[in-house]
């Protein structure tokens, strides 16, 4: 399968192209395999693009917690570096913070870059690999120990860096090199939500007609994102700002008769900021430029006029005397303390394929009464620090 | 008990409930150095005063009395000594009066302008204009005559048409959620802890330039609202004379989901009218990301100093949380980048904003609601 990078980026050679599109078709494969009444197709090519977005900061972290204490929460650090980050960035969006030695913040730096592609870059395109991570971590070069976890990574075979760059890299259950943990850079995204594979096994496991029962013993479909989370069994996670919608506008799309897809290049995309509510510490809107995108086209010269960046970085320039922690959010009227706020102003998307209404008719799933998914906050009420004892 | 049994009334959500027609906003300002028990006495003394207007079923028909809090209220600065040691909403906050308050609607006379941050709200809907009139009159009289720790504002005025429509000419609230979604929607989780089984109220006055939205062709109004003018029904599409398309439901009942939420479109023409862009997946409130809130509008006429007629909308908005309906009205897709629908840069602008504010609406509560902001 032929398939073009994310973000429409030119990082990969030829083998490195087809290496990246066997991948996606083995997860897309392997995620249609199980589900017979899936209308998620790979291999049509479907006419109409279905954009589908959210706001970049946990609405299930932010509803379990509190606004206050998730922002603190999701910018907290540990052992292994950006814990916050590792456990509750879950909405395909990830962050890090650079802070001064007055603990202000100098820059946020977002990324949506999946990790399944950044794999296929260390397999195939190491030099170029490291290269991008000097260049995020404004460093002259980075130590390919560091990176690869072995000092010679070109001596390696593909599939052996791969693996190599991964447990460096993206081993989310434990350390993380410097240079993906946010101490000295973030290149791609960690939470083990925030992959290909969750992405791709939510979408094809929410392109199906679902149906409950009703008190009077009649089946009905079912729309509502409680119910058809609880009916997928695994995959989606309700209160979350991603999975709900994406479920929701899949099952409808499923209910109209459409086959659906998964727009090429598949990725995330940060599709747009709130720049109205930001403001310099003067009252002043904060010019659009000094948020940088990149890691993908802008919507101008994209030939669909989508844009496909997946990597945002605010920053406030040199010479104007205050830093992104002075900048104010008019809509809460707070200056900036965590990269969360920042997240908020995000528009996160993904771009799915469909066809017209009434081009499949697939088998409803058939499900007996169910109980809606509502958001579970065990992990977030975990992480939260215990509540002093009254003196 | 239900997740909307200690809404106050006023927030006409529940099945079979629809707004009665007539709306008053009733905004008052504590007097600066006031101090905090006179100000928490002289609501408990209008709230009492309301609610006993409310059970006059001869003259006050229908009467609702709902009591909100503004920024203002929670604003330090304006405020010596503090009304309140309660924490503010995070996005409890003031429009912004130095530049426009949304991206693609500005402010229609100069901000410093804006009548309708208050520190406290009182919305009255009631079934006649004369039943919402004399309660608002009780209650100014009660402020002045019982030398209440508060100051008259301004009192809003709006009313709801007999045949469902609003200024544009389209039925209004077609799109609104469906009644048993709604608590989902309204009601607050409790962030801070105590707006908890309360709500959040925006009020957005928007003038509309009906000159300009008159000048548009029957079709270009279509496509920027996205149904169809006479019926409702939601457009599906073009057809090959560029002619919008709408889809009546062949079956009322059954097919009242895709008249209400407008079917998936796969039209990027249709996709940017403003029944797509307010409500984009028309995913439920189970979906956070799909910025569902419920719209409970009135409409209003005022005559301007000039003389000329100001038609506009009372945008009156309850969600459990204000962040909702801040994304909808900022976010780029959404109606950030557009004034009411269509394309950007190149649809027609007709509204601006004269006044507005944004409000928390506390639970039910004794002896009066957010009597606990009070301590």
């Amino acid at each position: 399968m032929r398939l073009r990078e994310p973000g429409l980026l030119y990082a990969l050679g030829r083998e490195g192209r087809a290496a990246w599109g066997a991948r996606v078709e083995a997860i897309g494969g392997k995620a249609i395999a199980g589900r017979p009444s899936t209308q998620l197709s790979l291999a049509d090519r479907l006419p109409h693009v279905v954009v589908t977005d959210w706001p970049g900061l946990p609405s299930r972290v932010v509803a379990c917690a509190g606004r206050g204490c998730a922002l603190e929460l999701l910018d907290s650090t540990g052992r292994y570096g950006d814990e916050g980050r590792r456990r509750l960035q879950e909405d395909y969006l990830e962050w890090r913070t650079v802070r001064d030695e007055a603990s202000a913040i100098v820059r946020v730096e977002l990324t949506s870059e999946l990790g399944a592609y950044w794999r296929t870059l260390a397999a195939h395109e190491p030099r170029a690999l490291l290269e991008t991570v000097a260049e995020f971590a404004r460093e002259g070069g980075v130590p390919p120990q560091a990176i690869f976890g072995v000092a010679d990574p070109l001596a390696l075979a593909p599939d052996e860096r791969e693996v190599s760059f991964a447990r460096a890299m993206l081993d989310v259950g434990g350390s993380r090199s410097p240079y993906n943990s946010g101490s000295r850079a973030i290149c791609c995204m960690v939470h083990e939500s925030n992959t290909l594979s969750a992405l791709v096994n939510l979408v094809a496991a929410a392109s199906s007609r679902f149906t409950v029962t009703q008190a009077d013993g009649k089946q009905r479909p079912a729309f509502m994102a409680g119910e058809v989370i609880a009916l997928m069994g695994a995959g989606a996670t309700a209160g979350r700002a991603s999975d709900p919608v994406l479920v929701e506008r899949l099952t409808r799309m499923a209910w109209d008769g459409r086959t659906i897809g998964v727009d090429d290049p598949v990725g995330i995309y940060l599709a747009g900021v709130e720049y109205h509510r930001l403001r310099t510490p003067n009252g002043e809107l904060v010019p659009p430029e000094w948020w940088s995108f990149s890691r993908g086209v802008p919507a101008a010269p994209s030939a669909d006029g989508r844009a496909r960046p997946q990597r945002l970085v605010l920053e406030v320039p040199h010479g104007e005397g205050y830093v992104v922690g002075d900048l104010v959010d008019a809509a809460t009227e707070q200056s900036i303390r965590y990269g969360g706020q920042i997240a908020e102003l995000v528009q996160v998307a993904v771009y799915l394929r469909a066809s017209e209404e009434g081009t499949v008719e697939s088998q409803p799933y058939q499900a007996g009464d169910v109980r809606a998914a509502a958001p579970d906050c065990a992990d977030v009420r975990a992480a939260m620090p215990e509540p002093e004892e009254p003196k | 008990m239900s997740a909307d049994a200690r809404l106050q009334p006023g927030i006409h959500h529940r099945s079979g409930d629809k707004p009665p027609p007539a709306y008053r906003a009733v905004l008052l300002d504590v007097p600066r150095g006031a101090a905090p028990q006179a100000v928490r006495d002289a609501l408990g003394h209008l709230h009492m005063v309301s609610r006993k207007l409310a059970r006059d079923s001869e003259l006050h028909v229908g009467l609702s009395p709902l009591i909100a809090y503004g920024r203002r209220f929670f604003d330090d600065t304006v405020h010596d000594p503090p009304l309140t040691a309660a924490s503010r909403p995070d996005h409890l906050a003031y429009l912004d009066p130095r530049h426009d308050p949304f991206p693609a609607i500005p402010w229609s006379r100069t901000p410093a302008g804006n009548r309708g941050e208050a520190d406290v709200l009182i919305q009255l809907t009631a079934a006649h204009e004369a039943s919402a009139n004399c309660a608002v009159a009780e209650l100014l009289a009660a402020v002045e005559q019982d030398e209440l720790s508060l100051e008259a504002v301004t009192v809003f005025y709006g009313f709801g048409r007999p045949d469902g429509r609003g200024w544009l000419g389209f039925h209004d609230g077609v799109s609104n959620l469906e009644s048993a979604r709604r608590p989902a929607a309204i009601v607050s989780i409790g962030d801070p802890a105590w707006l908890a089984g309360g709500t959040t109220m925006a009020l957005l006055r928007f003038a509309i330039d009906l000159r300009t939205w008159r000048g548009l062709t029957l079709t270009e109004q279509e496509l920027l609202v996205g149904r169809n003018r006479a019926t409702g029904a939601p457009l599906v599409g073009l057809d090959a004379e560029g002619v919008a398309v709408s889809r009546l439901p062949q079956d009322p009942e059954l097919d009242r989901r895709a008249f209400v939420d407008p079917p998936e479109t796969t039209d990027p023409v249709i996709a940017r009218s403003h029944v797509h862009r307010a409500n984009q997946s028309r995913a439920s409130p189970g979906a956070p990301a799909a910025l569902r809130i419920f719209r409970q509008g009135y409409d209003y006429l005022e005559i301007s100093a000039h003389g000329s007629a100001v038609a506009g909308l009372n945008f009156v908005s309850f969600q459990g949380n204000l962040g909702t309906v801040v994304h909808l009205l900022h976010a780029p897709g959404w109606l950030g980048d557009v004034n009411f629908g269509g394309e950007p840069n190149e649809a027609a602008s007709f509204i601006t904003l004269s006044d507005g504010g944004l409000y928390a609406v506390p639970a039910e509560n004794d002896p009066f609601p957010g009597a606990c902001l009070f301590g």
